[in-house]
């Protein structure tokens, strides 16, 4: 894992402004919903309930520690990913927050060995890359906690 | 109302050969006419005889082409007649095929041409329009794509059923070449079969990326015994779908209330099975009135661990032992089913929209007899399971030959 955050090539296709500016309570907060009838917690947020499909639902900060459920370290860059083709190793994590949801995450500034199933990991806010219009994105990643 | 749909039949197939090559010096638009006037050939027919065409397509971005129906219409000089385009991922192309039946069994087409391809190579912005075929808001601004979520659930399925090395993955990707080698329109197809050792990675069960394009022409039963006395039976189709989310498919509240109740687990981890796949292939069996010891012959998507998941929801074997069986060569050329005859995406190669359809033109050649060197003996029921992104859209097709008969 570098020390330095390197910069990542830009993005060559222009994402919408709004579309991430709609999302950064998830992004930033962990924020998903939860359904007012039957009590399902969610995330990302949703307007309708899968498990009793009710519309009466409320934001829901989830918390920001868990567990991973199972991760990959990918050493082979599969493709221009957003600028992510030269960030290797690339470490992907199902994570299952103690809230209740499970969230597809990048796990950060961790030695390898620790990134296990089964590890306690907690949120952080990250640069994630550089959109086309040069502004950067920001969202969670999580660390293994000792 | 079952009575009163048509018997829907597979009259003519046709594909272009090696889906997982490039084709620098064709154009999309080529690559679907030869597969498309192949089919017609194949069924005896003019192109200008069809009532309807169902086109599929990648996805939004993957294609470089809007009004994708109008494109293929044209291309094919068909019009015009009505064309309907589909996106479903790598499984664009049986959602494509499961529309046809229905436009043909409900009364209102009688002769459909079925399409679908990918021309990747064409696209400056593949790798990154690849991506958005997931999640958009969470996962492809997190820079994840549904190949990260294969490589997480594969690892989840390994671990969880005692897969240590990749000896059972080698025993699979071997077989799937030796198809190939056997299939003279496999992308590997006259090249050295591999050795078992040389298989002993992760790498081998990649698939091999490229394009190409495969057609079907269905009919209903009345029509398709004007052109062939040799019809190929669509007794089964269905289709499901899921969250693109991995995350959602830890707990699967996805599902709700329609979750299938042999399936529910007490720890409530449903990370290694695939419950849209179950949720297809069951209800294909239930339409088609056979069971999974009648399939013969089955064509599986594979790409990391897809196959196993798709042939345990198939129930060709138990949660966890696809991998074990492969290895036991019980999906071989002899074995109780065989499965990816033609080489599948590991080495027939992976057209991303034909995918689905290449599966079903192999059916179609096993069941009528003409496959070869690599024709399953006697074969007369071939199921095909399709996959787009991560368990989220699955397609599934039963298919019998005129000498069908239920095993007692």
């Amino acid at each position: 894992m570098s020390e330095q955050f390197t910069e990542q090539i830009y993005r060559h296709t222009t994402a919408s402004v709004v579309r991430g500016w709609r999302e950064r309570r998830g992004r930033y907060l962990l924020e998903g919903t939860r359904c007012k009838e039957c009590g399902e917690v969610h995330f990302p947020r949703r307007t309708v309930c899968p498990r009793c499909n009710g519309r009466n639902l409320e934001p829901f900060k989830h918390s920001d520690t868990g567990v991973i459920h199972t991760c990959d370290i990918s050493y082979v860059a599969t493709g221009v990913h957003i600028g992510y083709g030269e960030n290797l190793p690339r470490i992907c994590a199902i994570i299952n927050l103690d809230s209740g949801a499970s969230v597809l995450a990048e796990v950060t500034e961790t030695p390898l060995e620790k990134i296990v199933p089964g590890a306690r990991v907690r949120m952080v806010v990250r640069k994630l890359h550089r959109e086309s219009n040069s502004s950067w994105m920001y969202g969670y990643k999580f660390v293994v906690e000792d | 109302m079952a009575d009163k749909k048509r018997r829907v039949c597979v009259v003519g197939v046709g594909n272009t050969a090696s889906p997982g090559t490039h084709h620098p010096w064709q154009t999309w638009k080529e690559m679907a006419a030869d597969a498309a006037y192949e089919a017609f050939e194949d069924a005896h027919m003019s192109a200008r005889e069809l009532d309807a065409c169902v086109c599929a397509y990648h996805g939004e971005g993957v294609s470089e082409q809007g009004g994708y129906g109008a494109a293929m219409s044209d291309a094919l000089g068909i019009s015009p007649i009505p064309v309907f385009a589909l996106s479903a991922n790598c499984c664009g192309g049986t959602t494509a095929f499961i529309n046809a039946y229905y436009l043909i069994a409900s009364g209102q087409f009688d002769k459909v041409l079925v399409i679908g391809g990918d021309k990747d190579g064409d696209n400056l912005g593949y790798t990154e329009y690849i991506n958005i075929s997931y999640d958009v808001e969470y996962d492809y601004t997190f820079g994840f794509r549904h190949r990260d979520g294969g490589s997480l659930i594969s690892n989840y399925y390994r671990k969880k059923h005692g897969y240590e090395g990749f000896e059972e993955m080698a025993a699979m990707s071997h077989q799937t070449h030796w198809f190939a080698r056997r299939n003279p329109k496999a992308s590997a197809y006259g090249t050295p079969q591999p050795s078992l050792e040389s298989l002993n990675n992760a790498s081998s069960l990649f698939s091999m990326m490229g394009e190409g394009q495969a057609a079907c022409v269905l009919m209903d039963e009345e029509t398709a015994l004007k052109f062939t006395d040799n019809p190929i039976y669509v007794d089964g189709v269905a289709y499901s779908t899921d969250s693109h989310y991995c995350g959602h498919k830890v707990k699967v509240e996805t599902v709700g209330p329609l979750m299938p109740e042999e399936l529910k687990r007490e720890d409530n981890d449903y990370f290694d099975i695939d419950i849209a796949g179950f949720v297809a292939a069951d209800k294909a069996y239930k339409m088609a009135g056979i069971s999974p010891e009648e399939v013969d012959v089955a064509q599986v998507y594979d790409l990391l661990l897809t196959c196993p998941f798709l042939v345990e929801a198939l129930r060709l074997a138990p949660v966890g032992e696809a991998l074990r069986y492969f290895k036991e060569g019980r999906f071989a050329i002899d074995g109780q089913c065989a499965v990816n005859t033609d080489g599948g995406n590991i080495a027939r190669g992976h057209a991303s929209g034909a995918d689905g359809l290449n599966q079903i033109v192999e059916n179609v050649h096993q069941l009528r007899g003409e496959a070869g060197e690599r024709q399953v003996k006697d074969a007369k029921c071939a199921a095909t399971l399709n996959i787009g992104s991560v368990n989220a859209q699955l397609g599934c097709v039963i298919m019998t030959n005129k000498n069908f008969v239920h095993k007692a």
